[in-house]
């Protein structure tokens, strides 16, 4: 439009109109108009009003003639302002409104049907632009809707959407709003918390229990739902990364050796001769297997570190820095790190010390099966102040254990295998071995002393008969 | 108190300019005042409604036919209360606010500009609220000490609500300087007259609570100023309050929204346009020799300026800021309404 | 100090308005001679004469329209309505006038008007005069509505509404008008609105009461904690719109838990404000859903009944237990 083209488009005149007919237009093309004349007068639902020029010029283009159905802001006619008039104010403000739908067709286009005949269409839900009308012009009336409705009944209404599908067991975990924010914060899948509340809902405690048997133990799966099957995943492409949010059990790993790893810990190496071990273990394997008991290294080696540790009580301890206190343990509850199918867990065999062999041959069972069946309640899972990994189940011959906090020192165990050794006579023979790392807490220990603890625990290995001399 | 029902209809000009009662003392300034705001008032009300159908303004409520009630305020000090309708903004012109104001009113600004100092409240919406308020007013005023008055308006179908039947029995009770003014122009809308009460006018609701009532052809200014100036006097004086009933006829629709036609007959209407206000007030002043025709047509061409003036001005006007409604609510706006302010608006 | 009732504490408020402030008028039904139906403004006109302190024509709409006019015009107007549940006949005075003129005006004028009405249950009043109204001004924006707890509260709360540049509805429960006496100062001083007061400090739970009620629930709490060793945290509302949001939400933020007692109905209540506001601004601490103690979706339980339904300390307790499960 050019300085001096005014565009006059169609105002609300009503309250809250949203589209009037264009009646009679009272100038043509060409006139003339003062401010204020009137130009057109236009029909609404509610009056018929006339509508004055907002300025004056001459009428250059009528752009909705007499008999069209003109929206809320299009535009009526085009003046051509006489030089230096003013343009007028903009019209006067409404409520923001939701974006606008695509431009209809221009006006010349639109289905010509009286106010009271779009209002018939829309109670009968009948389609003007399917109708014929029978008013000027072809102009659709009110008995054209009239007679379409009764032609063509209404189809019903399309049936709401349904609503989602329930879950497996028909509703959402019941828990209160604190209750889900900490189970967040712990990478807690609710799904798999019982609940000891009315109507199975979890309480702040038992997430809290249900938390610090993670610590330890892999969670359990959810008891009720079953997976559905999962679609066939998509063949991945080369280098395709797939990043999955750290949870659970994998992540309360994560988080306690990323502690563990703060402590300054050193491992000391030594591979010691087991051929008395081996020996033992063969001399009472068949009495232990009559009470029913699978001797395997284990209960005897978690014997000889305890016998170490009574030795060596600098090894059984904890330090706290934060109080500067040094606690040495009189008990001794011997961890053992355990490999499930979800991760890594250490079980505590307390007591060690007053447990026979036999007797932690049958805990360390036990605790073996709770772990893999995640039955362990957290006083299984947590307490020792020893631990011993036997990464020669793995078939590794060398390891660097990382501590278990807050625990002064662990014990790997490598595969008791045959290997050569040269002896005293300085001649290769095929020995039973044992490799054994020692990592400990060199705040509270030195080389030193770990040097004498590996090489003790080495000499009952070599000679478990020695135990005897200790026996009560 | 015990005021018989008026009989007499005050009227001092007759719809053909004839002077058939005592005029008011006023000076020739006074009456060109009050005829300015009749003329100037009329032009701004079809403005108003050219604004409206071009976009450029909200729902207006046109005066046309009711330029008489220049004679409302005309009696007025400036210390005086005048409580009203958005059909009394020509009464409001003449006690001082600014065209701009009922401008913005009814574009959807505040309403601003109807100042304590002017006497003004803005312009009441639920029909009759304002006639107690008035009273509340006039009894301050009462009790201050003071001689000034506070003046009701509202129409006839207010006259059916229960707070305009309060009202004069307050003001009656405690003896306010009070007048109550009903623009009686036949239609609430579109439902008549006598639809709204059976009592043949509405001026008898005064003797009924010991209130003097007076029935004026509310289409000559003369008359409405002489009798609302004399309602004045009585309340100034300590004697009162006072009804008074302005017989007229409203030219146009209700509002912009309405469609006249639909409940009223041209006959009716061709009436009423003989009995126009403007028409009989301008031969009087002629005849008197109190306005030429060269001042008339000279006094048409100012209110033409000034009309045009004001438009632009209140088209300059900026509307209101969105934060502006938060600021309003309480003098000082609770933290729960800021928070939702930012929440609607963002953080400032 | 003396030690008042509540009636005692609100007519040496009213009384010092008076003295101090020239623009202070008092009036309603029976307000003047009379004193008022509670002698709430009992020898008032008396000692400050009938321009001060007078009797209305009894129309409530008209009470509060003239009361606005008078405020509009520059007097501090003290409108008594004789019990709240009549106010109705002047809502729209209230709710369309009263409030809304600043805001219609654009902030150049403003409505210094405070509406005073007894309300409140519990003490077998005929129909309608034990209503709880609060909800229905709470709704209407611009005034503020303020219930106090007991005479000293009332003394201070009362000062502040009257000296407030916007209007107030005063409503004052019943039950409190002569239940208890407190320490009231003789002088002058205010109590903020829109604040609402920690009446006793607590961990496990936040109980958010008002009115009357708060004593039935402080009495609940202290129960409570006592036989179950927990500790509970009460809040008095004070001025129930605009809430003191802050308040309520920093204590249910900490203690996890909340109960929140009226004696108004339930749906659309205060109770639902306050707990809309908990789940805005403090979903994420609790533990427990948030309950009502309440009257029930009926009109006020009839005079018979009312023992039964109003909410009393058993019904309280058993909230607050149940609430504190784990």
């Amino acid at each position: 439009m050019t300085e001096n083209r005014y565009e006059f488009r169609l105002p609300d005149v009503g309250e809250g109109l949203h589209e009037a007919e264009i009646g009679q237009w009272l100038v043509q093309e060409g006139d003339w108009v003062e401010q204020d004349q009137p130009m057109v007068e236009i029909e609404t639902d509610k009056a018929t009003v006339e509508i004055p020029a907002p300025v004056a010029g001459r009428i250059a283009k009528i752009l909705a003639p007499t008999g069209t159905i003109a929206q809320v802001g299009d535009p009526l006619v085009i003046i051509e302002m006489k030089a230096g008039a003013a343009r007028p104010g903009g019209p006067a403000p409404r409520a923001p409104e939701a974006p606008s739908p695509p431009a209809e067709a221009p006006s010349s286009t639109r289905i010509l049907a009286s106010p009271l005949a779009r209002k018939k269409a829309a109670e009968l839900g009948v389609d003007l632009g399917r109708l014929q009308g029978t008013g000027p012009g072809g102009r659709i009336m009110v008995a054209d809707v009239e007679q379409a409705a009764q032609r063509a009944p209404t189809p019903p209404p399309a049936p709401p959407p349904s609503p989602p599908a329930p879950g497996p067991d028909g509703r959402r975990v019941r828990a209160a709003p604190a209750v889900r924010r900490r189970a967040a914060e712990l990478g807690i899948d609710l799904a798999q918390v019982p609940g000891s509340a009315e109507g199975g809902r979890i309480t702040m405690e038992d997430l809290e229990r249900y938390a610090a048997a993670q610590e330890a133990a892999p969670p359990k799966t959810a008891p009720t739902p079953v997976p559905a099957p999962a679609p066939p995943a998509p063949a991945p492409a080369p280098e395709a990364t797939e990043t999955v949010p750290l949870r659970g059990v994998r992540r309360r790993i994560a988080q306690r050796m990323e502690e563990a790893w703060r402590i300054p810990q050193v491992t000391t190496f030594d591979q010691v001769d087991a051929q008395g071990l081996v020996r033992l273990r063969e001399l009472l394997k068949p009495t232990a297997e009559a009470q029913g008991v699978r001797l395997t290294f284990l209960p005897l080696i978690v014997k000889i570190v305890v016998q170490a540790l009574r030795e060596f009580p600098h090894f059984n301890a904890s330090l706290d820095m934060e109080q500067e206190l040094i606690h040495r343990h009189h008990h001794i509850h011997m961890g053992i790190a355990t490999q499930t199918p979800a991760g890594l867990v250490v079980p505590v065999i307390r007591h060690a010390d007053r447990l026979s062999v036999l007797e932690i041959a049958r805990e360390m069972e036990r605790l073996a099966t709770g772990a893999r069946d995640r039955t362990l309640g957290p006083e299984e899972l947590s307490g020792s102040t020893f631990t011993i990994t036997n990464f020669g189940s793995f078939g590794g011959d060398l390891g660097t254990p990382i501590l278990n906090p807050p625990e002064a020192a662990i014990l790997g165990v490598g595969r008791i295998a045959r290997r050569p050794v040269v002896n005293q006579e300085g001649a290769l023979e095929a020995r039973w071995t044992a490799p054994l790392a020692l990592t400990f807490d060199h705040r509270l220990n030195d080389g030193a002393d770990a040097g004498a603890f590996i090489r003790r625990v080495g000499e009952l290995c070599a000679h478990p008969e020695i135990l005897l001399l200790e026996l009560r | 108190m015990a005021y018989p029902f008026p009989t007499e209809i005050h009227r001092v000009v007759d719809p053909e300019g004839n002077l058939v009662g005592d005029p008011p003392e006023l000076s020739p300034e006074q009456h060109r005042k009050l005829y300015y705001w009749m003329v100037f008032g009329r032009m701004w009300s079809e403005r108003m409604v050219a604004l409206q159908r071009q976009g450029r303004m909200g729902t207006f409520a046109p005066h046309v036919g009711q330029e008489a009630q220049a004679g409302i305020a005309s009696p007025l000090r400036q210390d005086d209360w005048l409580l009203g309708t958005y059909r009394e903004c020509i009464a409001y012109f003449v006690k001082g606010l600014s065209p701009l104001a009922p401008m913005a009113t009814h574009r959807g600004y505040f309403s601003r500009g109807y100042t304590r100092e002017l006497g003004l409240v803005p312009l009441q919406i639920v029909i009759g609220n304002q006639m107690l308020h008035a009273v509340g007013v006039a009894m301050a005023m009462q009790y201050e000490g003071t001689d000034r008055v506070a003046v009701g308006v509202c129409g006839d179908g207010a006259t059916s609500q229960g707070d305009f039947h309060e009202a004069l029995n307050f003001a009656a009770v405690f003896q306010a300087p009070f007048i109550a003014v009903v623009q009686n122009n036949q239609y609430a809308i579109s439902v008549p007259r006598q639809r709204q009460a059976a009592v043949e006018y509405l001026a008898y609701r005064g003797p009924a609570f010991g209130i003097p009532g007076y029935i004026v052809d509310g289409n000559d200014v003369l008359a409405v100023h002489k009798v609302v100036q004399e309602c004045v006097e009585r309340a100034r004086a300590g004697e009162g309050p006072s009804l008074v009933e302005l017989l007229t006829y409203r030219m146009g629709a209700h509002t912009t929204a309405d469609d006249p036609t639909k409940y009223r007959s041209d006959e009716e209407v061709a009436h009423w346009q003989a009995r126009d206000p403007i028409k009989r007030y301008r031969i009087f002043l002629l005849r008197q020799e109190i306005l030429s025709n060269e001042e008339d047509e000279a006094l048409h061409e100012q209110a033409t300026a000034d009309l045009q003036r004001c438009v632009e001005e209140f088209e300059a006007m900026p509307p209101p800021r969105p934060e502006e409604i938060f600021e309003h609510v309480f003098e000082t706006p609770p933290p729960n309404l800021l928070r939702q302010r930012d929440e609607i608006l963002g953080t400032p | 100090m003396p030690k008042w009732t509540m009636v005692q504490a609100i007519n040496q408020a009213l009384a010092l308005e008076l003295e101090q402030d020239r623009r202070v008028r008092i009036f309603g039904e029976d307000v003047g001679r009379n004193g008022g139906v509670f002698r709430v403004t009992d020898g008032l006109q008396e000692r400050f004469g009938e321009d001060r302190v007078f009797d209305t024509p009894l129309a409530e709409a008209g009470i509060i329209g003239v009361a606005v006019g008078m405020a509009l015009y520059g007097l501090r107007p003290v409108a008594e309505i004789q019990f709240a549940g009549f106010a109705h006949l002047a809502f729209h005075q209230v709710a369309a006038q009263a409030a809304r003129l600043r805001y219609r005006s654009g902030g150049e004028h403003h409505v210094p008007l405070v509406i005073r009405a007894p309300f409140g249950g519990g003490v077998r009043t005929p129909e309608l005069h034990s209503d709880s109204v609060e909800a229905f001004y709470a709704h209407a924006e611009g005034i503020k509505v303020v219930i106090p707890s007991g005479p000293y509260e009332a003394k201070g709360l009362l000062h502040a509404a009257i000296q407030d540049p916007d209007p107030v509805f005063f409503l004052e429960h019943m039950k409190l008008y002569r239940s208890l006496r407190e320490e009231v100062p003789e002088e002058r001083y205010t109590i903020p609105l829109m604040e609402a007061r920690v009446v006793q400090p607590g961990n496990d739970l936040t109980a958010i009461a008002y009115g009357a009620l708060l004593h039935t629930t402080l009495a609940a709490a202290r129960q409570v904690e006592k036989e179950d060793g927990v500790s509970i945290e009460v809040i008095d509302l004070r001025t129930v719109h605009p809430l003191d949001e802050e308040t309520v939400v920093a204590s249910v933020n900490r203690t996890g838990r909340a109960l929140v007692v009226h004696e108004d109905s339930r749906a659309a209540s205060i109770a639902a404000e306050v707990i809309a506001v908990i789940n805005e601004r403090a979903l994420y601490a609790l533990l427990k859903p948030v309950r009502r103690v309440t009257c029930p979706d009926t009109p006020f339980p009839l005079p018979a009944v009312e023992d039964v339904i109003v909410p009393h300390q058993e019904r309280i307790v058993r909230a607050l237990r149940e609430t504190l499960e784990p």
